[in-house]
């Protein structure tokens, strides 16, 4: 059955198929009689949904036509930023689509395209999508803040953790006067209490001598990010 | 012979060091790894475009700040300073949990601390009182 949809021609099918004005311009330049046509079609949802077959019969005299409408390697959104022929091997192409300029566009504007290209030589493949992903993301931080960028941020959260150290210290201080202010604590049961103290977190009993470990402040902290504690970093930063 | 050195930034890029350079009160002659850094991750170019944007007064703190993001990036090249960022909050959710478990503790023995003292109180009042009262001595009549 065929259904004939006068109101659907082929330059409205090829836009609908995210073809460019540039490609719709050089198939009607080829194929002139194309344009005022309505589209034929045994479905027209098919034939939005599968447009290739649809245009095959038309464009296989052409093998270079097909593949330049069939989008072929269409370039991403770097070399498109930089008007070059994407390759095949495209170090910038699986991680800046086209579909979203912006993101190379602020990495090249902040660290530049020639940069990020020997960063991302440098790593394993398996490491630069985190690696591209954190160039984003202080490029967009350094855009937001063009003095600070991230280490705004960072500044920020070291202060934060100052004052959580802090109220920590303070609780621990706390606990301490309140079991110094009760009958003080026998040596013997003092280690007693440490040792019984030791991996339970909450001290469930009755002598409430027991001396908590809790004299390391801080140290219990996870030491892994400690930044503000690198003497480096912190010249860096406090100078 | 002018006693003028060129800035690191100049001495890297093996070019004359004029009086007007902008890299040079920011990368002196004396620390030249820093430059090293941000020119491998920056570029001198985008360096120098990115201080002559900022307000005159506020360059020397831009350029610790990016001599310091490249820094983290040449010591982590995958996540430079996002992994510093993670780091950090990490151990700011460590330490809210510290935090928290310690001001628990704070309540249980604050609690129990009144209690003990509650008791006490009323030991002291139940031995006032037999005091008070008093044994009954019956008195001695001939």
């Amino acid at each position: 059955m065929h259904i004939v949809c006068n109101a659907i021609t082929w330059s409205r099918v090829l836009r609908l198929c995210f073809f460019s004005e540039s490609t719709i311009k050089l198939i009607f330049h080829f194929f002139p009689l194309l344009k005022p046509l309505p589209v034929t079609a045994l479905n027209s949802h098919a034939l939005i949904h599968r447009p290739y077959c649809a245009l095959l019969p038309h464009l296989a005299v052409f093998p270079s036509l097909i593949r330049k409408v069939m989008g072929g390697n269409s370039p991403c959104a770097s070399c498109k930023l930089l008007r070059r022929r994407c390759t095949k091997d495209c170090i910038f192409a699986p991680y800046f689509p086209s579909d979203d300029p912006h993101k190379f566009a602020i990495v090249h504007k902040v660290f530049g395209a020639s940069n990020v290209s020997k960063m991302l030589q440098e790593l394993p493949a398996h490491q630069r999508a985190d690696a591209v992903s954190s160039l984003v993301y202080e490029a967009t931080a350094r855009m937001r803040d063009p003095v600070y960028g991230c280490v705004g941020a960072i500044s920020y959260l070291q202060n934060q953790v100052s004052q959580l150290q802090m109220q920590l210290a303070v609780a621990q201080t706390e606990i301490l006067c309140i079991q110094m202010q009760q009958e003080p604590p026998t040596l013997a049961s003092d280690q007693q209490m440490v040792d019984a103290d030791h991996n339970n977190p909450f001290v469930v009993n009755d002598n409430l001598g027991a001396v908590p470990q809790m004299m390391n402040f801080g140290s219990s902290s996870s030491s892994s990010g400690n930044i503000a504690q690198d003497p480096l970093k912190r010249e860096f930063l406090w100078a | 012979m002018s006693n003028y050195t060129r800035c690191a930034a100049c001495r890297y890029l093996r070019r004359r060091c004029c009086e007007d350079c902008t890299l040079a009160p920011f990368f002196p002659s004396t620390n030249p790894t820093r430059f090293a850094h941000v020119h491998r991750i920056f570029g001198a170019s985008n360096v120098s475009r990115m201080l002559q944007q900022i307000p005159e007064e506020q360059r020397s703190e831009a350029a610790d700040a990016i001599a310091l993001e490249a820094f983290w990036r040449v010591q982590d090249p995958v996540y430079g300073s996002a992994g510093v960022i993670s780091a950090l909050q990490t151990e700011i959710s460590g330490a809210q949990r510290e935090l928290a478990e310690t001001q628990a503790r704070v309540a249980v023995y604050a609690a129990r601390a009144r209690s003990a003292n509650a008791q006490v109180s009323a030991d002291e009042e139940r031995l006032g009182d037999g005091a008070g009262a008093g044994v009954y001595l019956p008195s001695n009549h001939p």
